[in-house]
């Protein structure tokens, strides 16, 4: 479906990451993870076209992705981007509806099929009561929401996000990621997504990318992928650790020497005691009665 | 141009040729302004105020709506301000003040509201 070969991608003279083999297939969601600057946008937006490739190619079922017309491409390839957009004063029904462009003609006119796929975008992302509502007086989760269903209204294939949960609340976080495996397995889009929460990405992701230092340190199923020297490479971690078991980082906290204390536990059942008492700087011991 | 508002790169994912439709919009605003210009002399505040007039008046930002209520408009706006301009009408003299006085006595103040208020509205 959407496969890199050999690409690097940069601005100007500076490549920002190089040597990128990625494939993705209808269905299957693939997170882009990585810390901050490590060029996971950069990455995203070569593949959207906005910038063309410093070397290597994208290939979009087996066409080179950078030489299809903008109109092919749109009814192939939606995104969305993190930026907050204004487009004045516009309901959400005219903002779904600017996905239709790519099948409408000079002066925008919508048929009854355009508007029944409006509409039915809107309800697979739930946001069905925000068509008749103003857009600048929406919250950030329900324009997110908005914009989705206006990428959705494009038909496509392929789905590219870039950190679409950026401005969003916890509910409205794990609302969108669940959205986002559901619009996978249910539409069988092909999605692209950066997301800075390594936890949700773990839950939805079929596939895993992590980039620094100019290239892809590791790339596969995330069960392969996300290992604890890895993610805490990664992230240049020395005050926390990646566990494989929660997914999720545990922090280091210094104990203090007066403070000592034994725990009998096992099979995940001191977590939460572990947490308290390594936050409260004890020095703890772990281990079980045999 | 609808897609264009959600800004440049949302419009080249809907499938927008941003680069030629930047190019027609420059040449269409240069042709219609150097005609308008020839004919009329110098005019102000008219392209100004008469689009921003038309978004609030229409309720939306869609073009299809726009762009004919700006020019109704724009051609009320100017006869008005020529009107203001004749002999007897404005000053007692007998000759014809320049067109830019009205436009400039009527459009800046109102340039200046619109700006505030969609300002504070956040469009």
């Amino acid at each position: 479906m959407l496969k890199t070969e050999n690409l690097s991608v940069g601005y100007g003279n500076y490549v920002v990451v190089e040597g990128i083999n990625l494939e993705i297939n209808r269905g299957e969601i693939l997170c882009i993870i990585g810390p901050n600057g490590a060029g996971k946008s950069t990455l995203l937006k070569t593949i959207a076209t906005y910038l063309k490739p410093k070397k290597g190619v994208v290939y979009l079922n087996g066409k080179k992705i950078h030489d299809l017309k903008p109109k092919d491409l749109a009814k192939e390839m939606a995104v969305v981007l993190t930026e907050r957009v204004n487009p004045g004063n516009m309901t959400g029904f005219d903002v779904v509806a600017i996905g239709r462009h790519p099948y409408t003609d000079l002066f925008g006119r919508l048929t009854e099929r355009d508007k029944k796929i409006i509409i039915e975008s809107a309800r697979a992302v739930n946001a069905e009561y925000l068509l008749e509502k103003n857009f600048f007086e929406m919250s950030d989760g329900e324009r997110q929401k908005i914009m989705i269903a206006r990428a959705l209204a494009q038909e496509p294939k392929v789905l590219i996000l870039d950190e679409p949960t950026s401005f969003l609340d916890a509910k409205h976080k794990i609302e969108l990621t669940l959205l986002l495996r559901k619009l996978a397995d249910e539409k069988n889009l092909a999605i692209v997504v950066t997301l800075h929460d390594i936890e949700l990405a773990l839950r939805i992701a079929d596939k895993m990318a992590l980039i620094k230092n100019h290239k892809v340190i590791a790339y596969g199923y995330p069960e392969n992928v996300m290992k604890r020297e890895i993610v805490n490479e990664l992230y240049d971690l020395k005050n926390a650790n990646y566990s494989e078991v929660i997914g999720y980082f545990e922090l280091k906290n210094n104990p203090i020497k007066n403070k000592k204390i034994f725990v009998i536990c096992g099979g995940g059942t001191g977590a939460n005691v572990l947490r308290y008492l390594v936050k409260n700087r004890y020095d703890v011991v772990v281990g079980h009665l045999a | 141009m609808d897609a264009n508002l959600l800004g440049e790169k949302y419009a080249i994912s809907v499938g927008v040729d941003i680069k030629s439709l930047r190019m027609w919009l420059i040449i269409l605003s240069c042709v219609l302004t150097a005609t308008v210009v020839a004919f009329t002399g110098p005019i102000a505040f008219v392209g100004i105020t008469c689009p921003i007039l038309a978004r609030m008046i229409c309720g939306t930002s869609k073009h299809i709506y726009v762009i004919p209520v700006t020019m109704l408009l724009g051609a009320v706006f100017l006869v008005v301000a020529d009107i203001l301009t004749r002999p007897g009408v404005l000053i007692s003299s007998t000759n014809v003040l320049p067109l830019l006085c009205p436009l400039s006595i009527i459009g800046a103040p109102i340039a200046i509201i619109i700006y505030l208020k969609i300002r504070k509205m956040g469009i």
